[in-house]
């Protein structure tokens, strides 16, 4: 019996190695990120030590000035925030009223959103997109950045939807006896009550606003002042620090990972509870 | 269907419109936009007016287009590969972490799914370092134990290896939380029960986990498909499409008739012909999705 | 309560953010902006504009915006929608010659006095600088093509002199890799990471210098002929596919290049005159011996000229309220004999106009280094017709950098998909001119080693 039972352990310590080996890679290039930003280049380029010998603060200083890092901080700060703002605000409006209203159009209205999810021509559309701005004259304004990163909120308008669904209607109906209108009922009743739904989507959004590279990128193409932290990081790589400073470029890197990473550390249960949320209920 | 107050219609309008006006501005113009370029000749104020070409831009792609169908290779490849790896690494993971009340679980859970936070972008900046031919420390490693020549990591030959193992480094912990919920939704009992017959761990696996968790892993299929066919932002990054197209993927591909990958790359703008290509890059999706659906339909017809 | 104002402060501080981030400068004077691609010379450029601007009396202030990624891009788009008052014309003429025609530069002939008509005579060329005789720009600087080799590396291989042909190119590289490459030195390299960009430096002015066609385009015939490119694929094939160039060339960019090359890591590559002498002086010092030569060329060709590109011109655009204005400024500062003497006498340059490169002395860097100046087979050629217009030549399938650098590779025959190439690049030439976009181009009697007559 008691051979059995180590035989039986042998798969037991081979299946745990593989998810040891999983969780090193996993975590690797984030240290080796965060590790290599406190480093000299040549510590960096020529291999050596996981450690940096002296950790070399001035990296930071030198990204933060040199590669005007402080002003695309600030901005992925005021974007992402906004952005957020709007899409809680959007998407819970519409989710609700398609949840609870009836009006001319609805289902049209559903089914376009649904179809819209699954038609993708990817980044392409950002062309027209910024072509229609342009006319306009509302290209290049922290306006038009958000309001583009904010996007059209299907998946989470549809999130909402179900959510809102889950409430029951005589919360509704007796706050519509007590005068509420439309308006109010979404205010002071469906708002509170759908609260943990919007605390995923608002995390989410900032995250996904904060980590967004390729709409930034174009959006602010002519008017590099309102470009993020994350842009500016990535094109680091087509300057020359890409030949001799990877210290500062991972110093970047990191700079942009952090805050991100800091968040995750605080809410990393609401984000995983957050992704199933969205997987069953999407 | 008048039950409503006009002041009642007025709010419900109110409500839809901002939300409305970025689904159309930003979701159905463009997708229209594309519809009429791709009849077009059409490469902006250079090229002058727009022509109309009528069907010459599927010619084109039909007939005359290499690069388009390697790209439509390497992104079955390149989803073949990402799928093929991170379901079952995903699915092993989440079966060795679905424990309650072991201590440190969450934390290991947290750590996995951690890559699903990063930017991918800058997760493809900091690959391009760590997998550099020249000074890259993957290659420093791998020479220390005893590797003669570096690695070509980057070249035309393992460039598509470098970017599925990064798209798996990204999705795994997502897919694993997909799995990990749907795990915790079969009903304990049918383990019970099965372990009062003496069932083995694999027999527990193959009779019980996997049919239970049938819908769910049809549908964690489908998503971990259809996001690996638009994958390009690390691509982007890391490769930029090449070498030689090595890693050019079909929406990366419309994508440079529009922008620039990189700023170096010169790519003459041709939004017609790109409009083009991604009208079909889309429709492939489309299909392969179709296809899934009636596929995991027709196997369940057979059970 | 106290959670909705933690909110409250927080939305008003982040508001606060938001109004400061765009409104930073108040505006007072008539504001000149430039968009430029050139970082390199910066912080020779910047004191310049800065002492302009607290001097003139116009009450002009220069404003400089570098653009180093997505330049043509913000170019293409600001022609359509509005952008700057002034663009810095790069080494691509297509910023000129691709908008010329839709109006979006302001001709400069109304302004200039007949001192500068006569400073700037040679330069107005047709499709480069002038278009329907109109004069728009004229280049400052120039640049071409040098094959930069390390000598420390030749004298220990005991090589003397620098490759003169393709066949002694490759035998030097393949010399210096066998001897070498255990210290992981390799004979050549390529910035292949852009394909167009590696070949567009190298291969482009060692076929003129050979006499073979420009950019694919023969003038004398009028049209593509990709025949001749031959013996270059062949060579460029033997060093990358038997191990002799560099490892790992296909994810290489010029400036880690750069990098390896100041490590004594490359013997040879072939890069831009201008910016080589300055990179290793400033942005990667080295204590290499190093040094410049003219790129090889076919074996048994005879020698002719290659191709001189001028860049730093200064392009008014429709955009501009003032050009009157800008063009003082422009002038003043940029067109300045002074400012472009200086600017070769810093190294960062070749001036172009032979009147003010006399009082321009050679820069301490060029010192021993003279193969860097421009000499007697460096010449202004003619402009292709996909430089006129990229959109007259739409090219189907991939473009004849990328076809050549797979060949190199070792992917496909070179003869068949060489032909293949000058069908593409032909047909798309003559769809071009029948949809009067590009117009057709034949100069008979063409002569490669005088290509400006």
């Amino acid at each position: 019996m008691q051979t059995k039972k180590m035989f039986s352990r042998i798969p037991d310590v081979i299946s745990w190695g593989i998810i040891l080996i999983l969780l090193v890679l996993t975590v690797y290039p984030v240290f080796y990120a965060l590790l290599g930003s406190l480093k000299t280049n040549a510590e960096l380029t020529l291999g050596g030590s996981i450690l940096p010998k002296v950790p070399q603060w001035s990296n930071y200083k030198k990204a933060f000035i040199d590669a005007n890092f402080f002003r695309y901080a600030i901005n992925s700060v005021v974007i992402s925030f906004f952005t957020m703002l709007i899409s809680v605000i959007t998407s819970s409006l519409t989710g609700y009223v398609l949840a609870r209203h009836d009006f001319f159009g609805k289902k049209f209205m559903i089914s376009l959103y649904g179809a819209m999810m699954f038609i993708s021509i990817g980044s392409v559309a950002l062309y027209p997109i910024k072509l229609f701005l342009q006319r306009f004259g509302l290209d290049n304004t922290l306006l038009a950045l958000v309001l583009v990163l904010t996007g059209s909120q299907i998946t989470n308008v549809f999130l909402v939807m179900g959510f809102v669904k889950g409430v029951p209607k005589e919360l509704d109906e007796a706050a519509k006896l007590d005068g509420c209108s439309i308006f109010a009922i979404y205010y002071r009743i469906i708002l509170p009550l759908i609260r943990p739904i919007l605390g995923v989507i608002a995390l989410f959004t900032f995250r996904n606003t904060w980590n967004d590279y390729i709409t930034t990128l174009i959006m602010t193409m002519s008017n590099k002042s309102l470009t993020t932290l994350t842009v500016a990081v990535v094109q680091l790589k087509y300057s020359v620090f890409a030949a001799a400073e990877w210290h500062i470029m991972l110093a970047g890197a990191s700079l942009a990972i952090i805050p991100v990473l800091i968040l995750y550390i605080f809410t990393n249960k609401q984000f995983i509870s957050g992704l199933t949320a969205g997987a069953v209920k999407g | 269907m008048n039950r409503y107050s006009k002041s009642e219609k007025a709010q419900i309008f109110a409500m839809l419109t901002p939300n409305l006006i970025l689904f159309i501005l930003l979701s159905v113009y463009p997708v229209l936009w594309c519809f009429r370029y791709i009849f077009f000749q059409y490469g902006g104020l250079a090229s002058g007016e727009p022509i109309f070409i009528g069907l010459d831009n599927f010619r084109r792609l039909f007939t005359n287009d290499p690069v388009f169908f390697k790209a439509l290779k390497n992104t079955f490849v390149y989803a073949a590969g990402k799928v093929g790896l991170v379901i079952p690494l995903s699915f092993f993971s989440a079966m060795m972490l679905n424990r309650k009340n072991v201590k440190g679980i969450g934390f290991l859970r947290a750590t996995l799914f951690m890559p699903t936070i990063m930017s991918a972008a800058v997760m493809g900046l900091v690959f391009y370092l760590l997998f550099n031919v020249y000074n890259g420390e993957i290659n420093k490693i791998l020479m220390s134990l005893g590797m003669k020549l570096p690695v070509n990591w980057l070249g035309k030959d393992k460039a598509m290896l470098t970017v599925i193992l990064i798209g798996i480094w990204g999705g795994l912990g997502n897919y694993m939380i997909y799995f990990l919920a749907g795990l915790q939704g079969i009903p304990q009992e049918l383990y019970e029960s099965a372990d009062l017959d003496g069932v083995n761990s694999l027999q527990r696996t193959w009779y019980i986990t996997l049919p239970m968790l049938g819908p769910v892993l049809k549908m964690i299929l489908m998503l971990a498909i259809v996001i690996a066919f638009q994958d390009i932002t690390s691509i982007m990054v890391l490769t930029e499409g090449g070498p030689v197209n090595a890693t050019m993927t079909i929406f990366l591909y419309a994508y440079q008739f529009f922008f620039p990958i990189s700023p170096g790359s010169i790519v003459t703008t041709q939004f017609g012909y790109g409009a083009a290509v991604s009208l079909v890059s889309s429709l492939v999706v489309g299909a392969v999705t179709v296809i899934y659906l009636i596929l995991s339909k027709k196997l369940d017809n057979l059970e | 309560m106290k959670k909705s104002r933690f909110w409250i402060v927080l939305i008003v501080l982040i508001c606060a953010l938001a109004v400061a981030v765009p409104s930073t400068f108040a505006e007072e004077k008539t504001k000149i902006t430039i968009w430029s691609m050139s970082r390199a010379d910066l912080t020779f450029v910047e004191p310049y504009i800065k002492a302009y601007n607290e001097t003139n009396t116009d009450g002009i202030e220069l404003v400089l915006e570098i653009y180093t990624d997505n330049f043509f891009q913000a170019i293409d788009i600001a022609a359509a929608t509005g952008g700057p008052d002034v663009i810095d014309l790069p080494n691509t003429v297509s910023v000129f010659s691709n908008y010329v025609g839709q109006g979006y530069y302001i001709p400069i002939d109304q302004y200039m006095t007949e001192e500068d008509k006569e400073l700037w005579k040679d330069f107005r060329i047709e499709g480069i600088t002038a278009s329907n005789g109109e004069l728009y720009y004229f280049p400052t600087v120039a640049t071409t093509g040098r094959l930069i080799y390390n000598q420390d590396i030749f004298d220990r291989v005991g090589i003397e002199n620098p490759p003169t042909t393709l066949s002694e190119l490759v035998e030097t590289a393949r010399i210096i890799t066998e001897k070498l490459s255990g210290e992981g030195i390799y004979g050549f390299a390529a910035n292949f990471k852009s394909p167009t960009s590696a070949l567009l430096r190298s291969m482009d002015f060692l076929m003129e210098l050979s006499g073979g066609p420009c950019q694919g385009f023969d003038f004398a015939k009028g049209a593509y002929d990709f025949a001749p490119y031959k013996p270059f694929v062949e060579a460029y094939r033997t060093m990358f596919t038997e191990g002799i160039a560099f490892p790992g060339c296909e994810s290489l960019d010029i400036d880690p290049l750069r990098t390896l090359f100041a490590a004594g890591k490359i013997g040879m590559y072939i890069s831009w005159s201008h910016a080589e002498p300055g990179v290793y002086a400033s942005q990667f010092p080295t204590d290499i011996n190093w040094n410049g030569a003219t790129v090889p060329i076919i074996d048994g060709a005879e020698k002719a000229s290659q191709s001189v590109i001028g860049y730093h011109g200064y392009l008014i655009t429709r955009d501009c309220k003032e050009p009157e204005k800008a063009w003082k400024a422009i002038k003043e500062v940029f067109y300045n004999p002074e400012y472009i003497q200086a600017y070769q006498e810093a190294g960062l340059g070749i001036v172009m106009n032979p009147e003010i490169a006399k009082g321009a002395g050679i820069p301490e860097l060029l010192n021993g280094k003279e193969a860097f100046l421009m000499g007697p087979t460096d010449i202004l050629w003619p402009a292709v017709p996909q430089e006129i217009n990229s959109q007259a030549v739409l090219v189907e399938g991939e473009n004849m950098y990328n076809t050549i650098f797979a060949l190199i590779l070792g992917e496909g025959e070179i003869e068949s998909t060489l032909a293949d190439l000058t069908t593409r690049y032909n047909a798309a030439y003559q769809k071009g001119i029948e949809q009067g976009i590009g117009n057709p181009i034949e100069l008979p009697g063409f002569d490669p080693a005088q290509p400006n007559k």
